[in-house]
């Protein structure tokens, strides 16, 4: 087999980074100090939405050690605007990496300051006056379509940048012949995955070159290259990116970019490098916000539950740029139905501006939205047919036996079984007991409820959904690069452009090579972070949409093979033997059946530096390049196609009680299992499951970036915007149902970003709590208030809890 | 703002520097003495990033300017293996996959170490909350709770 037994793949090998980040010895951004570095901050409106008048920074530049300041008006000046995908005429929408005319969200930055010491920036920033002239600021998504609402950008017709219908199936005929109807109104919140690290860039702009190296801690820089390079009018082979080790990113890292273009400013301006860290209030007022949708949806059924046709009004709200928007949006259609037969599917879905921070990649980016959307209307259906959650679920759920499955809007799922996963979790939940417990509960007069969800992320992404938002786009597929060495003394290393930030991949690239060239993972260095000088990288390289799993793996095996294939060759040529009958095992080539071989170090001296005795036609050395490409094509007719490979699935099941008196939500109990086809490493896969659930439970709990009515962020601090510690969490129950995926070579999915399971298992667990005073949810957020609310309404009759009725 | 003299012991090193007086003692540690395992992660004191030992005890050290450290002893991440080997904590991490990005471990690892001296053999409950100082985006924080756990075994002598 040409990419060798499997012996270290799918084993829960102990990773090889934890030495230096145990230690005190990881390398972040902003450990890296580099001679003659100035410091940068920024200066950001106070107001919501404001036209900027005069910026004086008389009184910044006086101050000693103050070196420089720019403004809104030389970036305009010296740059051209970030690319837009919106279509003509929304695609004049104007985005700089400082606000140009006006302020368009509270915290937007207005001007940057560069100074000897941190301390000193933030001293300057403070010192520099601005005159603003604060303008009515839109707040509501649906408010701001109104054609009399506010314009966030007054230079295009409406805030409604984009909007387009999907229509699969036949939904007008499903809804005619429907038993039941039901109706909801659905908000799902902003919240963000707030990686511990905040972003942090370093510029250093070399005149004399003409070139700009930044060290950075995005998660994709080259495939961010093209939005840096083209506003600073720079050529792209005149950058170098360095991304260090990276604490965390969650896709909060992914489109960092305008902070990248302004430090290759600042540095340009001031002939040294410049370096800026941001603080927790900014990351969490300017970085990236989590899609934030409002539905309106139907569900139709026959009366036995099965689901017949979905139509949904969907409202994106966007903030106030685009940057990567609509992809959030329009990710819908890479599990539209979920893990569901329905075929029968009407999207209508409108994205607005208005003036919030800008929305992009959150961890399950725009696929969690999707998956709450259809798992409440479910929920809604099984409470007004009386079926059991699991029950309506486990009629609706794709079979086992009609995988792989192509779904309403083309999606082909690759393997899984749903309802093999139903009953796991619903016996790891001990969900018989859980129900027993809750009659206990609810004779007693508390307010307790179970929820069952399931989630569902594709991954990767295949580009050509670009095509679908804009048909002009040259762009489609997906791809990643590896490439190995083994030097002449039979050192291997190994490098990739996935971008780290915890996943371990210095461990599980030395697994894939260790199977592929028949070694130990210890003897393979694993080059860390990413350097676009060194690491071999592509146009989507990155991690970022669950892809390391199926792309930076396909990229590994590949180089593997090349490399294997010349190993063998020489092999075979130095120990006269039939290449077939060459096997690479416990780091040499052998000859099958007899005790000929010859170590890969041997091998490697001849290949490097032993020149006249390898095969007259073969290049020298022992280094293989490989860059992968899943199968994927352009759109189908419709707006449909595969825009995934995989689709890894996930159920979970919480077990809730709410109080009475407070509206607060505890979790007494809570399950999922987990489907990413065949593991690389399940110890580290486990850890992303656990991970997921702390993201999921924490957003549905504590974590929402609110804005009041001018257009605040009420939740910029860690005091307000409330991160989930240890004793906020219940312990997880874990369990994995492992089906190998149809569409992978290694039978591997993507995954770790959660889809959305334990998120919506906890809001549905809350509704069923509710559901005996005929209380309901409809916020993917579930803030105290909001439920006291619904008891409130219900009236009399609660025991036990102080401010009952 | 006149600068003061202060001299802070860093891992049995003595380090001695003429400071702002509002200079932190997370900023004294990262950039005056270059020790840079100690994090920064949030500004409201909320996240226990730049956890380390004062005399002995947690303190977070973005809470603390330096010369209120004038004269005592500090350790940091760096200070806890000795001679290269991992402390019992340290290891436990390893064993039991209680980091991913490793950006909250070096907090994580003193408040445990300072847990298990209080507290030589806490529940999961007791551990939980004995860390509620510190956050985790990448983990969930089980397998940080299995890690402690089992380093309490390994320090009580018990296998693990």
């Amino acid at each position: 087999m040409a990419t060798g037994a499997r012996k270290w793949v799918g084993q829960p090998v102990l990773r090889k980074e934890d030495y230096r980040f145990l230690t005190g010895q990881g390398r972040y951004t902003d450990d890296i100090v580099l001679p003659g570095m100035l410091h940068a901050a920024f200066v950001r409106s106070p107001y919501a939405h404001a036209r900027i008048g005069r910026i004086d920074a008389s009184r910044a530049l006086a101050l000693p050690g103050v070196v420089a300041v720019l403004t809104g008006e030389e970036v305009k000046a010296q740059t051209d605007p970030f690319e837009q995908m919106i279509r003509a005429p929304y695609d004049q929408l104007r985005d700089y990496c400082l606000a140009v005319d006006t302020a368009k969200h509270a915290g937007e930055a207005v001007a940057a300051v560069v100074a000897e010491t941190p301390y000193l920036a933030a001293d300057a920033a403070e010192l520099v006056e601005v005159e603003y002239e604060p303008l009515p600021a839109v707040t509501d998504a649906e408010a701001g379509m109104r054609p009399e609402a506010p314009r966030v950008h007054p230079n295009l017709p409406s805030n409604v940048v984009w909007h387009d219908e999907f229509h699969y199936g036949d939904v007008d005929a499903a809804f005619a012949k429907a038993d039941l109807v039901v109706r909801e109104r659905l908000h799902f919140h902003r919240f963000t995955s707030a990686p511990l690290e905040t972003s942090v860039v370093i510029a250093s702009y070399d005149a004399a070159t003409g070139t700009a190296t930044i060290w950075s801690n995005n998660q994709r820089p080259m495939l961010n290259l093209p939005f840096i390079a083209k506003p600073l009018r720079m050529p792209s082979e005149k950058f170098r990116f360095i991304c260090p080790d990276i604490g965390g990113g969650f896709g909060i890292k992914n489109n960092s970019y305008p902070y990248l273009v302004a430090l290759v400013l600042l540095s340009r301006k001031v002939g040294r490098p410049v370096k800026w860290v941001e603080q927790r209030r900014e990351h969490l007022m300017a970085s990236t916000h989590g899609n934030e949708v409002i539905f309106d949806a139907e569900m139709a059924f026959a009366k036995d539950g099965t689901i017949l046709g979905v139509r949904a009004r969907a409202v994106h709200d966007e903030g106030c740029y685009m940057r990567r928007e609509p992809i959030g949006a329009v990710n819908f259609i890479r599990h539209s139905t979920v893990g569901y037969r329905f075929r029968n599917l009407k999207m209508d879905l409108y994205t607005v501006l208005t003036n919030k921070a800008p929305v992009g990649p959150n961890r399950s980016y725009g696929k969690m939205q999707q998956c709450y959307l259809i798992e409440r209307l479910i929920e809604a259906g099984a409470r007004r047919l009386g079926l059991d959650p699991v029950e309506i679920r486990l009629r609706n759920f794709v079979r086992p036996e009609e995988m792989p499955y192509e779904n309403a809007s083309g999606c082909i799922l690759d393997g899984g079984d749903y309802p093999g996963m139903m009953r796991r979790v619903m016996e790891l939940f001990d969900y018989e007991g859980a129900k027993r417990l809750r009659e206990e509960a609810r004779r007693e007069g508390r307010l307790v409820g179970i929820g069952v969800a399931m989630g569902m992320d594709a991954c990767p992404i295949n580009a050509s959904l670009i095509r679908v938002i804009d048909e002009r786009r040259q762009t489609s597929g997906d791809s990643e690069a590896a490439w190995i060495r083994i030097d002449e003394h039979g050192g291997i290393t190994a490098a990739t452009g996935s971008v780290p930030q915890g996943q371990g991949f210095e461990t599980t690239v030395a697994q894939l090579v260790a199977d592929g060239l028949g070694v130990t993972p210890d003897d393979v260095h694993v080059l860390p972070g990413f350097d676009s000088a060194s690491h071999p990288y592509s146009a989507f390289s990155g991690t970022y949409a669950s892809r390391f799993a199926v792309v930076g793996a396909g990229a590994v095996v590949g180089a593997c093979e090349r490399l294997r294939a010349k190993i063998v060759r020489i092999a075979a040529h130095l120990l006269e033997a039939a290449e077939a009958d060459i096997e690479l095992a416990d780091g040499a080539a052998r000859v099958r059946g007899t005790n000929r071989s010859m170590t890969l170090q041997q091998i490697a001296r001849v290949a490097w530096r032993d020149l006249a005795r390898l095969p007259d036609d073969l290049e020298a050395g022992l280094f293989a390049h490989y860059v992968y490409r899943p199968k994927f094509e352009m759109p189908k007719e419709n707006k449909r196609g595969n825009f995934s490979l995989t689709y890894s699935y996930a159920i979970s099941m919480a077990l809730v009680e709410v109080d009475p008196g407070t509206g607060a939500v505890k979790v007494l109990r809570f399950a999922t299992v987990d489907d990413f086809g065949r593991r690389l490493n399940p110890l580290i896969l486990e850890g992303q499951i656990h991970g997921a659930i702390g993201h999921q439970l924490g957003a549905a709990l504590y974590e929402h970036l609110h804005y009041n009515e001018e257009g605040q962020l009420l939740a910029s601090t860690f005091k307000d915007y409330w991160v989930p510690t240890a004793a906020d969490f219940p312990e997880f129950l874990v369990g994995y149902h492992e089906t190998p995926s149809t569409a992978t070579p290694l039978g591997t999915r993507g995954g770790g970003e959660g889809g959305g399971s334990p998120l919506i298992a906890a809001v549905n667990a809350v509704d069923d709590a509710l559901a005996p005073l005929g209380g309901h949810v409809t916020d993917s957020f579930l803030a105290p208030e909001a439920i006291l609310r619904e008891i409130r309404k219900a009236g009399a009759g609660i025991a036990g809890g102080a401010g009952g009725a | 703002m006149a600068r003061r003299r202060v001299a802070v012991r860093i891992n049995g090193r003595p380090y001695e520097a003429e400071v702002e007086p509002r200079l932190l003692l997370v900023d004294f540690i990262r950039t005056v003495a270059g020790l840079t395992g100690t994090h920064v992660g949030c500004d409201t004191s909320v996240c226990g990033a730049c956890t380390v030992l004062l005399d002995g005890r947690t303190v977070k050290s973005c809470t603390m300017f330096a010369v209120q450290a004038d004269g005592r002893e500090v350790t940091t991440i760096e200070g806890v293996a000795q001679e290269g080997r991992l402390h019992p904590v340290q290891q436990a991490f390893h064993e039991h996959h209680g980091l991913q990005c490793g950006y909250c471990t070096p907090g994580m690892v003193l408040s445990a170490i300072h847990l298990l001296a209080r507290n030589p053999a806490p529940t999961r409950e007791e551990i939980r909350r004995g860390i509620s100082g510190n956050v985790c985006r990448c983990t969930g924080y089980q397998r940080i709770v299995d890690a402690i756990e089992a380093a309490a075994r390994a320090q009580a002598g018990r296998s693990a």
